[in-house]
């Protein structure tokens, strides 16, 4: 069995987490006051340019001969694009390339003007002016997806603050308290990791951070469990409350581990369906919010929380013992 | 229990989660119609994200501005008898990249005012598109004057292969029915005719129509959808009035800008109650309720979109995922891959006991394919994830309770008896996970929006799931491990004493 002394640690994760989310505090700031963004909005939240190609099957009998007159232009013009996307109108089809603001707009009207270029050169013996076409465009993202942050942001809180009542009546004033720092803490350091990598702040990573409270709730409850059952029991009657949390951590370590690895495994795997967009930024952010998702799970509610629960078990003992001593006197 | 009975429920059990499971899995043609039926099976009907179907793409384009195609194509025509309207087409329209704007539009701020309103005019529709509870959707201004739409087209994988195109048909309706009505500009007003120009409003020009209605919803019960418009006091009064009114073969119609809705009032008959109902398809409904309730609150866009004069209809466009075009197959083979390690690893780590747990595991997945098929919720990799965390749930939960009653067997216990200590001393700390989770999953169901809302509905049923087979998992192991000799061997747990039979 592993043999954990967590609670005479707890200054140590106490400042090992800290550190982390005072570092991603600090570059979050820096971002927010040169780019205006504390996170790395992605996605949805995103503003990017595109190049959008319209071609007709009559000019154009496959989409690859688009698909390569595009890919040169982009190599001479010394471009990449964060995506493709291919859409079918009724007389043809519809590529979208996208690519990142901080691409240069000149490379991109360069591209496109040489994507026109050469179409017009391959179909000048059917017409004088192709009906295919290369544009330009700046895409920018509005405001309005802020209401799913926004509820978002609430059903967490609330999530929390219920896990925090049923752990109060379940396992008292001290369980609860451990319970509740895990629960934040796991947050900031989430948050803290998103702004530290600047990993694209999407959608489906506001469900990582609800999904870290749950993960966070599994595992605390179990460790709070083993604890309660630990201390009721006869053999462990002349045990302090550190040491029977650090039993406790010690019998619960393997599953936990296990669960958390499990889901860490799993959303990396659905996030490594990412390749087919053939974007290394996007599967490296995918894989990187997934992994980091149960990282700090993990690390919160199997090693930070039992770390502090006996802080505040003494605590709230010292403060019951201080009436009664009163009364005695 | 015998060797026969325990044979019977242990068959019984594996045939209803194979014949469950080849419904939920395997697609193929019905016998006897020479391939022209086909039956689709549960997972290639439920609808999917746009990360593995798509999006259903528009530009729409404000009055004043038009396409660079649009353009060209007046432009370019040689066609001698619109040579009027290629001078007239050159002379108003002025380039700012791929767009051209009307130059009375741009007037002496250079566009800057112009712009703005576009701004706001994307701002509402990114809010009113928000209440339709897509999991993820984008709205982008194009070079300054235009704005995109992307929805996802929460195709199944069966519409999206092209093997249900009649789905596929229906959504990318539904869409360009969402896109028309949600980008609705201009006020609401009742009048009394089906066209704009031929109408008169019935609402003096002194009263505003707005303060007539409190809110618009989306309705449904037994089946049927319907739009529900709830009148204020004032609004039931004067409403009623103006109904009354008017001719009994006459109709009033509701109109947003110079847009017929299609809902009728019937005029010469008084109202009932201060609930009106419009009966229709579930989609529509709630394009209604959420434009009727925007501009009730204030939200009104500036712009008409896609004016039919300038000959800029709203073109849909139904792209490519940008995960790649197989994303939904790789997310299946995913799946897969997690269900059939939690198997591997029960049975290596359990052994008989194992194949108890590969019986409860292939229940869950079956079930979770079937709930989310009939519920009809759009599964993302976020809501995949749900499911998953539920089916770690019952294998943790399983997992606890095996190494408690491992426990109990390593002080001397039968596996009888540690069976039921162990349940029992786990009995509490294993409804407190449930509970927090039911709780927490409800939480994110009704207070979530979008894909939130689907993590939570998922996840619901998964953790109610996972109890029920929780307790399932130890019905199943007394009777599989009913005619084994030795009960140790079985779960691969070590013998401490001799088993009393």
């Amino acid at each position: 069995m592993t043999d954990f002394k967590l609670s005479s640690k707890m200054r140590l994760f106490a400042i090992i987490s800290l550190a982390i989310i005072t570092i991603g505090l600090v570059m979050g700031t820096v971002f927010h006051f040169s780019s205006d963004k504390f996170f790395n909005y992605g996605g949805e939240y995103k503003s990017y340019k595109s190049i959008t190609v319209n071609f007709v099957y009559t000019e154009f009998g496959k989409k690859e001969e688009i698909e390569e007159i595009c890919d040169k232009a982009f190599d001479d013009a010394g471009i990449s694009c964060l995506s493709e996307q291919v859409g079918t109108t009724g007389i043809g089809n519809n590529i979208i390339y996208k690519f990142s603001t901080a691409v240069d707009n000149d490379a991109l009207i360069a591209a496109v003007s040489a994507i026109n270029t050469k179409i017009a050169e391959m179909t000048s013996q059917f017409n004088d002016i192709p009906q295919s076409r290369a544009n330009f465009h700046n895409e920018t993202a509005v405001k309005g997806g802020e209401k799913t942050l926004i509820m978002a942001a609430i059903t967490l809180s609330v999530i929390i603050v219920v896990n925090a009542i049923y752990v109060l009546i379940r396992y008292k004033l001290s369980a609860m308290c451990a319970a509740l720092i895990a629960q934040l803490h796991n947050f900031a350091l989430f948050a803290a990791v998103l702004a530290l990598c600047r990993i694209p702040v999407t959608s489906a990573v506001l469900v990582y951070a609800v999904l870290i409270a749950l993960t966070t709730a599994v595992c605390v409850t179990y460790t709070l469990d083993r604890i309660n059952k630990n201390r009721k029991d006869s053999d462990n009657s002349k045990l302090s409350a550190a040491e029977i949390t650090d039993l406790s951590v010690s019998q619960t370590f393997k599953l936990n581990f296990v669960f958390c690895v499990f889901l860490a495994l799993a959303a990396v795997l659905m996030s490594l369906l990412a390749i087919g967009s053939m974007s290394f930024i996007v599967v490296l952010s995918s894989v990187l919010c997934a992994f980091a998702a149960f990282v700090v799970s993990f690390y919160g509610s199997v090693i930070f929380a039992p770390s502090v629960y006996p802080y505040f078990k003494n605590v709230f003992v010292k403060r019951t013992e201080k009436p009664l001593n009163k009364k005695n006197k | 229990m015998g060797k026969v009975k325990s044979a019977i429920i242990t068959a019984l059990l594996i045939a209803a989660i194979l014949v469950l499971a080849l419904f939920a899995t395997i697609s193929c043609g019905v016998p006897g119609s020479n391939g022209v039926k086909r039956y689709n099976s549960f997972m290639s009907m439920i609808p999917l994200g746009g990360e593995f179907t798509g999006e259903a793409t528009a530009i729409i384009y404000p009055e004043g501005v038009i396409s660079d195609s649009d353009y060209n194509y007046v432009v370019n025509d040689v066609d001698e008898n619109n040579d009027e309207k290629r001078e007239e087409y050159r002379e108003k329209y002025a380039s700012n990249g791929s767009l051209w704007i009307d130059k009375d539009k741009l007037g002496e701020d250079e566009g800057k005012g112009f712009a703005e309103s576009v701004r706001c005019d994307a701002e509402i529709i990114s809010d009113r598109l928000s209440q339709k509870g897509y999991s993820n959707y984008s709205v982008t201004i194009v070079d300054d004057y235009a704005i995109r739409l992307s929805i996802p087209t929460s195709f199944s994988y069966a519409a999206y292969k092209g093997y249900d195109s009649a789905a596929r048909s229906e959504a990318l309706t539904n869409i360009s029915h969402t896109i028309t009505y949600l980008t609705l500009a201009g006020g609401l007003s009742l009048r009394d005719a089906t066209t704009y120009d031929d109408s008169d409003s019935l609402i003096s020009i002194n009263e505003d129509i707005n303060t007539y209605i409190k809110s618009a919803v989306p309705f449904s019960r037994g089946g049927t959808d319907a739009l529900r418009i709830n009148l204020t006091d004032e609004g039931f009064e004067k409403l009623n009035k103006v109904l009354v009114s008017g001719s009994s073969d006459s109709s009033a119609y509701l109109y947003i800008g110079e847009t017929n809705l299609q809902l009728t009032f019937t005029m010469g008959t008084g109202l009932s109650e201060k609930s009106l109902y419009f009966q229709g398809n579930k989609s529509y409904s709630q394009d209604f309720a959420i434009a009727i309730d925007s501009v009730v609150k204030g939200a009104r866009l500036t712009n008409v979109f896609n004016n039919q004069e300038e000959s800029t209809s709203i073109s849909l466009i139904a792209v490519t995922p940008e995960l790649g075009e197989n994303a939904s197959l790789w997310l299946m083979l995913v799946i897969g891959i997690v269900v059939l390690s939690t198997l591997l690893f029960s049975v290596i780590k359990y052994r008989g006991l194992g194949f108890v747990n590969c019986l409860m595991i292939l229940s869950y997945s079956v079930a979770m394919v079937t709930a989310i098929f009939l519920i009809g919720i759009q599964v993302t990799v976020a809501v995949a994830l749900s499911a998953v965390l539920g089916l770690a749930l019952l294998c943790l939960t399983n997992a606890i309770s095996f190494e408690m009653v491992r426990k109990e067997t390593s002080i001397g216990r039968t596996i009888g008896a540690s069976v039921k200590t162990g349940y029992k001393k786990m009995l509490f700390g294993v409804m407190d996970v449930h509970v927090i989770l039911i709780i927490a999953a409800a939480i994110m169901a009704l207070v979530g929006v979008g894909e939130l809302a689907a993590c939570g509905v998922v996840l619901f049923i998964g953790v109610i799931a996972s109890y029920i087979l929780y307790w399932f998992t130890r019905f199943m192991w007394y009777v599989v491990s009913s005619p084994v000799r030795d009960k140790f061997k079985f779960c691969g747990f070590k013998s401490e004493v001799e088993e009393d039979d």
